[in-house]
């Protein structure tokens, strides 16, 4: 998660997309999926702990 | 002098056994029937040199006569023209060897599994030849060789006769001295400037066309391997098509070590040796070791031996390497216009350059514009749109209606847990795998679900996977150089040579990843050294490169990732709170 935040911090550009069985849950900008609630569900892993 | 002829003919044939086993891993045990038709192909021209001096005083081979054969069969009808035959020692084991492998590599039967279907393929010739129909003498093939081109076949007492003769003929053609003369030409030294480079490319190529060409080609070596052979021992017959001459002539290779060039010779030679001791150990009526007029010789030493062919060797390996990769020797060149793509893109998001909106890679684009058939148009934006995406596996949904567009020039990461479908959806964009269901495209105009893998990575989509897949037996300039764009079709790649561009561009990839004075280490090894390590661990794992890169006193960057804006998706499997974490 940490080398996610260094490739896409301070960059909107670049944006992630989460996958979950098969299908796109989130999508956007690492902000925007973190804050996303459906995206932290499918994670499942403390995205409140990455730095911003 | 018959003994070393014969040991020459083994090493043709070993030879062609490590081309295909050594150096590109394709276990054949089906060899022997190469061997065996070129040597049927003398065998008939023989038979035919016979004429009248035969058992039956007929101008017919004695078996015809034998077996109450009024005329010749189709297959004979050139065999009395020197020229036919030895076109036919050449085509028959490569035009069998060509449509067998084409069917077996298109199937991508390999492994153990290629080796079982050509014993199979042995065991059918042999049985085929077993029968007197054929009009190949059946059980006893073709013996009793008279002379070829008119000149008289060696007897065991006289082994050196014809080689006599030719040197009288020769001396003869030869203005005086030149005989001396010939012996002062030196053969070209390895490694000689001159000699044509040879590359292979990492990505793109397709492994049909390669190991088709090798296969075809090592089994044209056993066949004229078995043409000379034939002369030699006066004997051709179904036995040297049994699975287990076949299986002894890997044998040989594996005792001398594959791919290398003196392996085979050394294991035939062993094997020579071998056979020679256990002859000398029998009685004397078994010792047809140099017996030109061995009545089985497949049961005694007078068989093949290993290889010593060896100009091609690097161009061999390079192409060997390739064939073990995807890819397709077309001559697709991947688009440069993703680069300025992706600058227009970015341009015309930052409103700097209203003229960059609606030019796809530096061309204007227009609704009236006609898009070439594989040419990669980004003119929409997208430069890789996946719509509804469907893949199942026995019922389970690795990719559910999967939906993603990505922009040229765009850096995406995909996360997700276990099972989320990243590495599903990674082999379905690079043809790995069909889906069931939906559509992918390459800019606008590529269907990525009509092309092969090898065609995939030809117009640009490339796949890092999570193990560092570098030729590990090649040095880290040659695995440079089979990253380079290049013609990747079979015979530009025999051929390649750097121009003076490529060799800057390996160069300024040298010095980015550290590797400079390693450049002519093998992978292997240059990436055995911690500092390598972090890099390489850098392309499979980045997380840790940052870390790593400290620890070798260097400064982490990602000018590699910044210095080219290609659109570059990155998977990666995210950790769970007490579970195993991996990278995709």
């Amino acid at each position: 998660m940490k080398f996610i935040h260094e490739l896409t911090h301070g960059n909107p550009d670049k944006k992630v997309t989460v996958l979950h069985e098969g299908s796109v849950l989130a999508e956007g900008s690492l902000a925007d999926v973190q804050a996303e609630r459906e995206g932290r569900r499918g994670l499942s892993w403390p995205l409140a702990a990455v730095p911003r | 002098m018959q003994l070393v002829a014969k040991i020459m003919c083994y090493a043709m044939c070993a030879l062609a056994m490590d081309l295909i086993w050594g150096y590109t891993g394709i276990l054949s045990l089906g060899h022997g029937v190469f061997f065996a038709l070129g040597g049927y192909a003398m065998g008939m021209y023989l038979m035919r040199q016979i004429g009248s001096d035969g058992q039956y005083r007929m101008p017919m081979p004695d078996f015809m006569v034998f077996l109450n054969w009024k005329q010749f069969p189709w297959h004979w009808a050139l065999s009395d023209s020197f020229v036919a035959q030895m076109l036919l020692v050449v085509l028959a084991p490569g035009l069998l060897a060509f449509v067998f492998g084409f069917f077996a590599f298109r199937s991508r039967i390999k492994g153990v599994y290629f080796s079982i279907i050509t014993q199979a393929m042995t065991y059918a010739m042999m049985l085929l030849f077993f029968r007197n129909e054929t009009g190949f003498g059946g059980n006893n093939g073709f013996t009793d060789f008279k002379r070829i081109l008119d000149v008289p076949l060696a007897d065991a007492d006289d082994a050196d006769a014809p080689l006599r003769h030719h040197r009288l003929h020769a001396d003869r053609l030869l203005p005086d001295g030149a005989g001396d003369r010939r012996q002062q030409v030196r053969p070209r030294p390895a490694g000689d400037p001159a000699t044509p480079r040879a590359g292979v490319m990492f990505t793109g190529y397709d492994p049909l066309r390669y190991k088709l060409a090798i296969w075809t080609l090592s089994a044209v070596m056993c066949g004229i391997a078995g043409a000379l052979y034939v002369p030699q021992v006066g004997i051709i017959n179904p036995s040297e098509m049994t699975p287990a001459a076949s299986i002894e002539i890997a044998i040989w290779t594996a005792v001398g070590g594959r791919a290398t060039l003196i392996g085979p010779i050394v294991g035939a030679l062993l094997r020579q040796r071998r056979e020679e001791l256990v002859h000398a150990g029998a009685s004397p009526s078994t010792g047809c070791t140099r017996s030109a007029r061995c009545s089985s010789p497949s049961r005694c030493s007078c068989r093949r031996a290993s290889s010593a062919w060896c100009a091609a060797r690097t161009a061999s390996s390079r192409a060997c390497a390739a064939a073990a990769f995807t890819g397709r020797g077309e001559r697709v060149v991947t688009p440069d216009l993703m680069r300025a793509g992706a600058v227009a893109r970015r341009a015309a998001e930052s409103g700097r350059s209203p003229r960059a909106a609606g030019r796809s890679g530096g061309r204007a684009a227009s609704y009236s514009r006609v898009v070439r058939p594989g040419e990669l148009d980004i003119a929409h934006g997208a430069i890789l749109y996946l719509d509804d995406i469907t893949v199942s596996f026995d019922g389970f949904k690795a990719l559910n209606a999967l939906s993603l567009s990505i922009s040229a020039g765009e850096m995406r990461c995909i996360i997700g847990p276990n099972g989320a479908g990243k590495t599903t959806m990674m082999d379905v964009i690079t043809g790995k795998t069909r889906p069931d269901a939906g559509k992918a495209f390459f800019g606008s105009t590529i269907d990525l679900l009509r092309l092969r893998e090898n065609e995939i990575a030809s117009i640009g989509v490339g796949r890092k996977f999570q193990k560092p897949t570098v030729f590990e037996q090649l040095s880290v300039f040659e695995n440079l150089e089979l990253a380079l764009k290049a013609d990747r079709g079979v015979r530009a790649s025999l051929f390649f040579r750097l121009s003076g561009a490529q060799l800057d561009r390996i160069g300024e990839t040298l010095v980015l990843i550290h590797l400079k004075e390693q450049a002519q280490r093998t992978a292997g090894l240059a990436l055995a050294r911690p500092e390598a390590v972090a890099r390489d661990r850098h392309a499979a794992d980045p997380e840790s490169a940052p870390a790593a890169a400290r620890r070798a006193g260097r400064r982490h960057d990602r000018r590699g990732d910044r210095a080219h804006r290609r659109a570059v998706p990155l998977a990666r499997r995210q950790p769970f709170a007490g579970r195993s974490s991996s990278t995709t």
